[in-house]
C-alpha cells in the first residue's frame, strides 16, 4: 500500500493559519493569570479540612469541668489547619456550647483543647495540662503525651485516643467517641 | 476529517469567560462546611484523598476509581507500577519485547500505544510520538520511592482529560518533601543480577517550602525471556526533584536506560541458517519531564485555581536500535524524539447553591520531532537518508471543558454530574474537533448503600507513529544479506478511534471492617485501531466492538493484623458483524482474558514485622493469528494458557539497641511468581515468554533530622 499526499493537502496545510481557538486560548489564559495573581490565596487540600472537621466532631464527645458554654481551641498560626480552624469560630457543638478559637495564646489557661503538627510543635514548652485536651497529627502524638492523635489510614482519616492519660484528666470522653476511635483504628 | 466549528467555538468560549467573570465565590471540592453538616459517622468513612479534577470523595465518584494508597504501595510485594497497577480490578498489564501494556477493559495488540491516559501529577505522560510510555523498552519506568499515591479511573475519561483516556486514567501522585519529611537509603539486589541503589529525601524549609528530591541507579535485565537468555542488561538512572514555595510547584524528571542490545537466532525455514534479528550495541534513550503547578483556594474556601504547565522530550536511538542491521550506523545515533508542551488551568466555582462547577481549558502542542527515517511516505523509497517533509509530525490543540456537580434538591444524598469537553481541530490539519460528554447520578440509598449511573463518550487519537510507522527498519540479517522482515506501512487516514460507555456501580459497606463493590460497564467501540497483518499497517477496523463486564472488589479488615482484599472481573467481547481489515481479518479480541482475579492478604502479627501474599490469575486469551504459525511452528491459533502469579513480600524491622521505638532499617524479603509459570504474556516472533520465579532482598534505612 503507497500513500502519496497530494498538492492540494499540501498547500493547504502550509498556508494553516493558527485557529481562531488558539487566539481564544492565550485571551483565556491571560485572564486566568490575571484571576490567579488576584486571588488572597491560600492553600488547602481535603485532609487538613477532614483534621479541623475533626476537632469539631470530639469536642462534641468531650465534657470539661467548668460549666463554661465557650469551648476553646487553640492552635498557632503557622499550624497547616490554621486557616480551617479559624472558620469553627463560633460554631454550636451541642449541648448549648459553641466553639472559640484562639490564635498564637500566650498561655494554655483559657484553652480546653489544643492542636499542634509538624509546624507548630516547637512553641510546645510546657509539661501537659489535665485540664487541656491535646490532639496532634504527629507520628509519635501519643509518645510526646498527647490525647489523641490524628493520621490518615487506607485513605480515612482515624484517632487513637491515649486510654492511660484519660484517667489523670479532669475532662471526660463520651463512650460513643471512645467506641468510634476503637472500632476503626490502631490501638 | 469532521469540519470545523468555529461558532460552536467561539459561544463554548465566550460561555467560559462569563463564568470566569462571575463572582468568584466557589471552590472544586467539599467545602468545610459541607463536610460540618456531615455526622461524625460519615466523616470517619469519608476519603481523604479524592481524585484530581473531580475534587470528589471516592463513594461519590460516578465511575469507576480504585486508589493504591502509600501503605498498599509499603506492603506490596510490587516493586514496579506496573505490577501494582496488576491488582486493581479490571486492570489488565504485560509485557511484551518493546514496551509494557497497561490497559482496563479492553483488547488489542498495538506493541506501543496505550489506550490509557497515564499521568505524573496531573501531566500527561504517554509518549507525544508513540502513545504509549515514552521509555521503550523500558519496565519500571517511575521511582516507586517518589509515589505518595496512585488513582486509578476505569472508563472513559475525555470529558475531563482529552485524548487518550479511552479505557481509563491513572494519575500518579508524588510526594511533597513535607509529606515524605525523611532520608531513605535503599539498596537491592535479586534475580538476573538486578541491583538498585536509591536515595530518597523529603524536608519542610521554613513555613511554606518543602523539597523532596530522589536519585535511583539501578541494573538488571528487562521481563522478557529474550533480554535474560542473552544476558542483555538495562541500566537505569533516574531522578526526580520537587520544590513547593507555597502555592507553586517545581519538578523535574529525568530518566536515562542504557540497553546492552542483542542478537537473537531467526529459527525459521523462510530464513537462511545463520539469520538472526540483532539491535545496536548501547541503545540508549534520555527522558526528562519539566513541570510546574499553581494551586490556590481563597481564604473563604469558596472557589479555586489549578494551572498545570510541563514541556517533556525524549532523546536516543532510533527504535531501529532494536530491529535493525547492528552494523547500521544511521541507527546507533541518538536523535530528537519530539516533545510534548502542555498547559492546562482550571477553575472550581461555588457560585450556585447547591452546584459544585469546574471550567478549564487546556492546550498542547506535540512534536515527533527529528527522527523521519521512522516515517516513509512508501515502503517502496528507499532513501532512508533524506528526511521527509510531507509527513506531518507536530501540531497544536486546544480544549475547553466544563462539569457540573449538582446536589438534588429533593436529597441531599444524589448529586447529578454533567461534563462536556470540546477539543478544538488540530492546527497541523490531521484531526478535526470533538465534544466529549458525560453524565452521571451518584446517591446514597441509605448510609451503607450507594449507587452510581454513567454515561460518557471518549476518544483515542492515532499516535504519530500509528499514522507513519514505514517498514525500511525491520529487517533481518542473513549471513549474506539484509532481508525485510515484514512490509510496514504507513496510513495517514487513520481516524481516532471512539468509546461510548454506560455504566451502573453499586457500593454497599457490609460493615464497619467490610466494603463490597460491583462496577457493571457495557462499552461500544468503534473505529478500533488494529495492525491489519500481514500488511502490518495501522487501520481503523470496520467492524464495532461490543465489550460487557463487571468488576467486583471486596475489602475486608477482620482485625487490626490482618486486611484481606480481592477482585474478580469478567468481560465479554463481540463484533458487531463479520467484516474484515484490508488483511482479511476479521475483528480479534486479543489479549482479553475473559476473567482476571486477584487476591491478597496482609498480616502484621508484631509492630516490627509484616508479611504479604498476593495472587493476580489471568483466564486464556488469545493473540493476533498471524503469530501462531511463526511462533509455534505452523500451530493453528488457540487460546493461550491461563496463569497464575503469586508473590509474597516479608518486611522485618528489627529494633535498635537501647531504643526499643526506633526501628530505622527495614529488610525485605520478596519473591515474585512462585509458582515459576512462564506465560506468553504478549506473542511476538521474539521471545517473549516470562522469565519465571524470582527473588529479591532490600535494606532500608530510614532517618528524620
Amino acid at each position: 500500500m503507497t500513500y502519496t499526499t497530494s498538492d492540494k493537502f499540501l498547500n493547504e496545510f502550509r498556508r494553516q493559519k493558527k485557529p481562531r481557538l488558539g487566539r481564544l486560548f492565550k485571551g483565556l489564559l491571560l485572564g486566568l493569570c490575571y484571576l490567579t495573581l488576584s486571588v488572597s490565596s491560600q492553600a488547602t487540600d481535603l485532609s487538613e479540612k477532614l483534621k479541623a472537621v475533626y476537632i469539631a466532631n470530639i469536642a462534641k464527645f468531650v465534657t470539661w469541668p467548668s460549666t463554661e458554654k465557650e469551648i476553646t481551641l487553640c492552635l498557632y498560626s503557622n499550624a497547616n489547619i490554621h486557616v480551617q480552624s479559624v472558620s469553627l469560630n463560633d460554631l454550636p457543638i451541642g449541648g448549648h456550647r459553641h466553639l472559640r478559637v484562639i490564635s498564637n495564646p500566650i498561655d494554655y489557661s483559657s484553652c480546653n483543647m489544643m492542636y499542634w503538627d509538624i509546624h507548630s510543635i516547637q512553641h510546645r514548652n510546657k509539661p501537659p495540662n489535665p485540664y487541656l485536651l491535646e490532639i496532634s497529627d504527629l507520628p509519635n502524638a501519643l509518645v510526646l503525651g498527647m490525647d489523641v492523635q490524628l493520621r490518615v489510614e487506607d485513605n480515612k482519616m482515624r484517632f487513637s485516643i491515649a486510654y492511660s492519660r484519660l484517667e489523670k484528666s479532669y475532662f471526660s470522653i463520651s463512650s460513643k467517641l471512645l467506641r468510634l476511635s476503637k472500632d476503626r483504628s490502631k490501638p | 476529517m469532521k469540519t470545523k466549528r468555529p461558532y460552536a467555538a467561539k459561544n463554548f468560549c465566550l460561555i467560559v469567560l462569563a463564568l470566569l467573570h462571575l463572582p468568584a465565590h466557589a471552590q472544586n471540592e467539599t467545602t468545610l462546611d459541607q463536610l460540618l453538616q456531615m455526622s461524625f459517622e460519615d466523616i470517619i468513612d469519608y476519603e481523604v484523598v479524592t481524585p484530581t479534577k473531580s475534587g470528589m470523595p471516592l463513594s461519590k465518584i460516578p465511575g469507576s476509581v480504585s486508589v493504591i494508597t502509600y501503605k498498599d504501595i509499603q506492603r506490596s510485594a510490587a516493586t514496579t507500577i506496573p505490577e501494582l497497577l496488576r491488582l486493581v480490578p479490571g486492570m489488565n498489564v504485560r509485557w511484551n519485547p518493546m514496551v509494557q501494556t497497561i490497559d482496563a477493559r479492553g483488547f488489542g495488540s498495538n506493541p506501543f500505544t496505550s489506550k490509557i491516559l497515564l499521568m505524573i501529577d496531573g501531566v500527561p505522560y504517554n509518549s507525544w510520538n508513540k502513545g504509549g510510555f515514552p521509555q521503550h523498552p523500558g519496565f519500571d519506568f517511575f521511582n516507586l520511592n517518589n509515589v505518595k499515591h496512585i488513582e486509578v479511573v476505569r472508563g472513559p475519561g475525555s470529558a475531563l482529560y482529552g485524548e487518550n483516556a479511552l479505557n481509563g486514567v491513572i494519575n500518579i501522585v508524588t510526594f511533597s518533601g513535607e509529606e515524605f519529611g525523611s532520608t531513605q537509603i535503599k539498596l537491592a539486589a535479586g534475580a538476573s543480577d538486578a541491583t538498585e541503589l536509591s536515595v530518597t529525601t523529603g524536608q519542610r524549609i521554613g513555613n511554606d517550602k518543602s523539597i523532596f528530591a530522589s536519585f535511583r541507579a539501578s541494573r538488571g535485565q528487562l521481563p522478557s525471556e529474550m533480554w535474560r537468555e542473552q544476558d542483555a542488561g538495562a541500566m537505569a538512572y533516574d531522578i526526580f526533584v520537587k520544590a513547593k514555595f507555597n502555592n507553586l510547584q517545581l519538578s523535574y524528571y529525568r530518566r536515562q536506560d542504557n540497553f546492552d542490545g542483542f542478537s537473537t537466532a531467526v529459527d525459521s525455514p523462510q530464513f537462511p541458517v545463520g539469520s538472526a534479528i540483532k539491535s545496536a550495541k548501547n541503545i540508549r534513550q534520555t527522558v526528562n519531564i519539566l513541570a510546574a503547578q499553581f494551586n490556590a483556594q481563597t481564604s473563604d474556601d469558596r472557589w479555586s485555581i489549578q494551572t498545570n504547565t510541563s514541556f517533556s522530550n525524549r532523546d536516543g536511538s532510533h527504535c531501529a536500535a532494536c530491529h535493525a542491521p547492528s552494523e547500521d550506523t544511521r541507527f546507533q545515533k541518538s536523535e530528537d524524539h519530539g516533545y510534548q508542551f502542555f498547559a492546562n488551568g482550571q477553575i472550581g466555582l461555588h457560585h450556585f447553591d447547591r452546584h459544585n462547577i469546574i471550567a478549564g481549558l487546556e492546550y498542547r502542542k506535540i512534536s515527533a520531532g527529528g527522527h523521519d527515517q521512522e516515517f516513509l511516505v512508501s515502503p517502496e523509497d528507499e532513501d532512508l537518508t533524506e528526511p521527509n517533509d510531507e509527513v506531518v509530525t507536530s501540531y497544536n490543540k486546544s480544549a475547553l471543558f466544563v462539569q457540573d456537580s449538582w446536589e438534588l434538591p429533593t436529597t441531599n444524598s444524589w448529586k447529578l454530574i454533567t461534563g462536556l469537553r470540546y477539543d478544538s481541530q488540530t492546527s497541523n490539519p490531521l484531526f478535526g474537533s470533538d465534544l466529549f460528554p458525560r453524565v452521571a447520578l451518584v446517591g446514597s440509598v441509605t448510609p451503607k448503600l450507594t449507587l452510581r449511573f454513567n454515561w460518557s463518550k471518549a476518544a483515542r487519537y492515532p499516535s504519530f507513529t500509528e499514522l507513519n510507522q514505514s517498514t525500511g527498519f525491520l529487517q533481518v540479517e542473513a549471513p549474506n544479506e539484509i532481508i525485510p522482515l515484514a512490509d510496514f506501512a504507513p496510513n495517514p487516514d487513520l481516524k481516532p478511534e471512539t468509546i461510548q460507555s454506560r455504566e451502573f456501580g453499586i457500593s454497599y459497606k457490609i460493615s464497619d471492617t467490610s466494603q463490597i463493590k460491583i462496577d457493571a460497564f457495557d462499552n461500544t467501540i468503534e473505529k478500533s485501531i488494529v495492525i491489519a497483518y500481514p500488511l502490518i499497517r495501522f487501520e481503523n477496523h470496520p467492524s464495532n466492538a461490543h465489550i460487557q463486564g463487571f468488576d467486583l472488589e471486596l475489602k475486608s479488615k477482620p482485625s487490626d493484623a490482618l486486611s484481606l482484599f480481592a477482585n474478580l472481573s469478567y468481560q465479554k467481547n463481540k463484533a458487531s458483524n463479520n467484516q474484515t481489515d484490508s488483511g482479511g481479518n476479521p475483528l480479534e479480541f486479543t489479549y482479553a482474558p475473559k476473567y482476571k482475579i486477584n487476591a491478597g492478604a496482609y498480616y502484621t502479627p508484631r509492630d516490627n514485622l509484616s508479611i504479604s501474599l498476593e495472587a493476580s490469575w489471568r483466564d486464556e486469551y488469545t493473540a493476533p493469528s498471524f503469530w501462531y504459525p511463526i511462533v509455534f511452528n505452523g500451530e493453528a491459533p488457540r487460546p493461550l494458557d491461563d496463569y497464575l502469579y503469586l508473590n509474597t513480600r516479608i518486611d522485618y524491622k528489627p529494633k535498635v539497641m537501647f531504643d526499643a521505638n526506633r526501628t530505622p532499617l527495614t529488610i525485605s524479603l520478596i519473591a515474585k511468581n512462585l509458582t515459576n509459570e512462564r506465560p506468553h504474556e504478549t506473542l511476538t516472533g521474539l521471545g517473549g515468554r516470562s522469565p519465571g520465579r524470582e527473588f529479591f532482598i532490600s535494606f532500608s534505612y530510614a532517618w528524620s533530622m
